[in-house]
């Protein structure tokens, strides 16, 4: 049952990651790696508000299995962050790998602490 | 040989498709090298390139994961402008986007490798100063 929630909940992520991914960089036109970073950020909110309303609710455990593990698993990547980030370096791109590489832990850092935020005064006014 | 005096005023055919184009079940360029092979042209290569962008003016990257799933290819092509003329019905049926462009090339030097080396001697590169006055026939 959990292998098969976190299939399914992959399996949209993963191609949520491709649609939203594609749609910004497309909408971006650069060599800069904004569907990436978008989708990061994205997730990392989303992960975050979504544990922090199932740990305050009595939700079943096998929506953190879906939401959590499965869809923003999958819909995050750091494979391609990675990928990405070696790509400009090795292209001797200094400035766009350092915002790349700085900005994406950051600012996927501050959503998270703003995704958790977000739960708990959404909780609150129940 | 078919293609010995080849050296001189000849075509340079260029085609500019997508990694991804296929033609009969098999990619694209993969398909045009047979074709070109098949037809006894001198030679084809067949380039990679790292980013581009087209006639819907999409952009392709290998730097970014999500645009690199469709790369420009390019093939190159010398031959007679003859032999060239003769292969492009065909290429208007196989492509279907992309740009076909001709140029004028001198080719100065053709030979296979592994040449012994009288023969080597014939297919020297065209204008070299060639101190054992043996390179133009």
């Amino acid at each position: 049952m959990t292998a098969l929630t976190i299939a399914l909940g992959g399996a949209l992520g993963a191609l949520s990651r491709w649609f939203v991914g594609g749609w910004i960089q497309r909408a971006a036109g650069s060599g800069f790696p904004l569907g990436t970073l978008v989708v990061n950020v994205t997730g990392s909110f989303l992960l975050a508000f979504l544990m922090g309303l199932l740990e305050g609710t009595a939700a079943p455990p096998a929506w953190r299995s879906f939401l959590a593990v499965g869809f923003c698993g999958a819909y995050t990547t750091f494979s391609t962050f990675s990928f990405e980030s070696a790509r400009l370096l090795q292209g001797g791109e200094w400035g766009r790998a350092s915002v790349y590489l700085v900005g994406s832990v950051a600012v996927s850092l501050a959503a998270t602490l703003i995704g958790f935020r977000a739960a708990a005064v959404l909780l609150a006014r129940r | 040989m078919e293609h010995h005096h080849f050296t001189g005023e000849r075509t340079l055919m260029r085609i500019f498709i997508g990694e991804r184009d296929r033609y009969g079940g098999h990619p694209l360029y993969e398909a045009l090298l047979r074709l070109l092979r098949e037809r006894g042209f001198a030679g084809a290569t067949v380039i990679r390139a790292i980013a581009g962008f087209g006639a819907q003016a999409k952009l392709h990257t290998d730097k970014i994961l999500r645009l690199s799933f469709d790369l420009p290819v390019i093939i190159e092509v010398v031959d007679t402008e003859e032999r060239i003329q003769s292969i492009l019905p065909d290429l208007d049926d196989m492509v279907d986007g992309g740009i076909v462009t001709l140029e004028r090339a001198r080719v100065i030097m053709y030979r296979p490798h592994d040449l012994p080396e009288d023969e080597r001697w014939r297919d020297r590169i065209r204008g070299l100063d060639d101190a054992e006055g043996q390179a133009d026939e």
